[in-house]
């Protein structure tokens, strides 16, 4: 009786994994055409690191949801913003978090060996589906980084991302400590200075 | 009569476009997210404007039993002035000397190479990982490790290949930070030791425990003993320094960024353990009670559509 309990369940399951937009498919798809793109002989070598840039840009604002991210990274700070205020927020830490990001794909995808895709979870919360996918990168010196996506399922029924775990460590949560700690300090508006003064994320990797 | 339903139209697609358009007032609640170190402290400031914000509850803190048991103590930072000093001054002992040096032996050896040098060093650290696994209570993976360092050591010739990971045994790492951490020890304020670098109070105990289960502590004459380590740290350093580079790129505060990413780290490395330790104790009941399932998922979490390349 139990036996027959879960196969069936494995059935529904795979079912449901098999139809065209589970998050972890969307994951799957979004990640096989990013990595597919900057293989291309075309965009190799240190010249082209741009072009890669560009490429890994473009995937991430059809798959991120941005606002939420900006929300979750401000934390309690959010509320007390005005609208114009949100709104400028929202792009300037888009455009801040996309450079960044693009940057450490664009730079490492040359290390990854393979990717397993681990399993999802959707829950439901206040009437929104929110799921978890979990997949595990592996490098080609063979050592194992797992990362989890957690996304949200918006208003047109897409799956967008809104955070990144990587190795147990969340983006949102670890820029939220650094804006809480730069607002405590001077304040929203200093936040805002200090993204702005930032430059396009150019780590010296030579 | 056509106004009036006009009205009522706008009034009724009011929320929606509301929705639509407007930029959401209330806090973003991850309900994924349980409650870390600093989320537990980040959540209970703002369960006091709750109601205002109209933030919703976690319901996935609540069926995650592994961190809603034992909830990780708020960072604290009570000597952050100090621990900024030491940041500063790691950050220019990294940038002005080693990654300077590492760059210069990067360029000298070739990347398989240095790799192999560098699962050689962590091989020659086993007593860390045997000792530490086998204090947690993780006998298999007190095995796994030994067998591991036996079977690189000769096999891999001295550790520097890693033919066990393909035959199916993987690093189970442990350390006395982990160990300690599982007998429920708080991992108290937060260190930045100069040179050694992130750390807690826990860890810098932890610290001192391993190196006394580190063979090139007994390395004599001592010199030697601090020759192998400059030479562990300047190979590891030649691989990594991408890796602290592009934090320091992509962080506007790349000291709370390090403190952040440090507890949530070990909160991670800590879930594991405990995961495996829940899974081997729901193995145990159900081979008491002889339903033992084949070909069972990891538990908890409901795995869809298996996909391995």
């Amino acid at each position: 009786m139990k036996r027959l309990f879960i196969t069936a369940a494995c059935m529904i399951s795979l079912a449901a994994g098999a139809l065209a937009g589970s998050p972890m498919a969307e994951i799957k798809t979004t990640t096989d055409k990013v990595l597919a793109s900057l293989n291309d002989p075309k965009v190799q070598g240190d010249d082209k690191k741009a072009q890669r840039i560009g490429l890994v840009q473009k995937a991430m604002d059809t798959r991120f949801a941005w606002e939420e991210s900006a929300r979750a990274c401000l934390g309690r700070h959010w509320a007390k913003l005005s609208p114009g205020q949100k709104t400028e927020f929202i792009k300037l830490f888009s455009q801040f978090l996309e450079e960044t990001y693009a940057q450490k794909i664009a730079t490492y995808y040359g290390e990854l060996d393979h990717i397993a895709y681990q399993g999802e979870k959707i829950i439901q919360d206040s009437g929104t589906d929110y799921a978890q996918v979990k997949i595990l990168l592996t490098t080609k010196s063979n050592v194992d980084h797992p990362v989890e996506y957690r996304m949200q399922k918006n208003a047109a029924g897409d799956w967008k991302v809104y955070d990144v775990i990587i190795e147990g460590v969340s983006l949102v949560k670890n820029y939220r400590d650094q804006f809480d700690a730069i607002i405590a300090k001077s304040g929203y508006d200093g936040l805002i200075q200090e993204i702005k003064a930032k430059k396009p994320a150019s780590p010296d990797l030579r | 009569m056509k106004p009036t339903l006009l009205c009522l139209l706008l009034l009724a697609a009011a929320p929606l476009a509301r929705g639509v358009d407007l930029v959401s007032d209330s806090v973003f609640n991850d309900p994924f997210d349980n409650a870390g170190p600093v989320g537990k402290k980040l959540q209970s400031n703002s369960t006091e404007k709750k109601a205002a914000d109209g933030s919703f509850h976690d319901p996935f803190a609540e069926s995650n039993s592994t961190t809603a048991e034992q909830p990780a103590p708020a960072v604290s930072d009570p000597i952050e002035k100090v621990n900024r000093v030491f940041f500063t001054f790691n950050d220019k002992l990294y940038s002005w000397v080693l990654k300077p040096i590492s760059r210069g032996f990067g360029f000298i050896a070739p990347t398989p190479v240095r790799e192999s040098l560098d699962r050689a060093f962590v091989n020659l650290k086993y007593p860390v990982r045997g000792v530490n696994n086998l204090l947690e209570g993780q006998f298999t993976g007190a095995g796994v490790e030994t067998a591991r360092f036996v079977v690189n050591t000769t096999v891999g010739i001295g550790g520097l290949f890693d033919p066990a990971s393909r035959w199916k045994l993987k690093p189970q790492p442990a350390d006395f930070d982990q160990t300690l951490a599982t007998y429920r020890i708080p991992s108290g304020f937060y260190l930045n030791l100069p040179v050694l670098g992130p750390s807690s109070a826990r860890g810098a105990v932890g610290s001192v425990g391993d190196m006394f289960l580190n063979p090139t502590f007994y390395i004599n004459p001592d010199w030697i003993g601090l020759a192998v380590t400059g030479a562990n740290t300047v190979n590891y350093t030649s691989l990594h320094y991408k890796e602290y580079d592009t934090l320091k790129a992509g962080t506007l505060d790349p000291y709370v960024a390090m403190r952040s990413a440090y507890f949530e780290n070990r909160r991670h490395a800590l879930e594991k353990v405990r995961a495996k330790a829940q899974d081997k104790a729901q193995d145990n009941t159900q081979e008491k009670a002889q339903e033992k399932v084949q070909s069972k998922p990891r538990a908890k979490t409901k795995v869809v559509g298996q996909d391995k390349k």
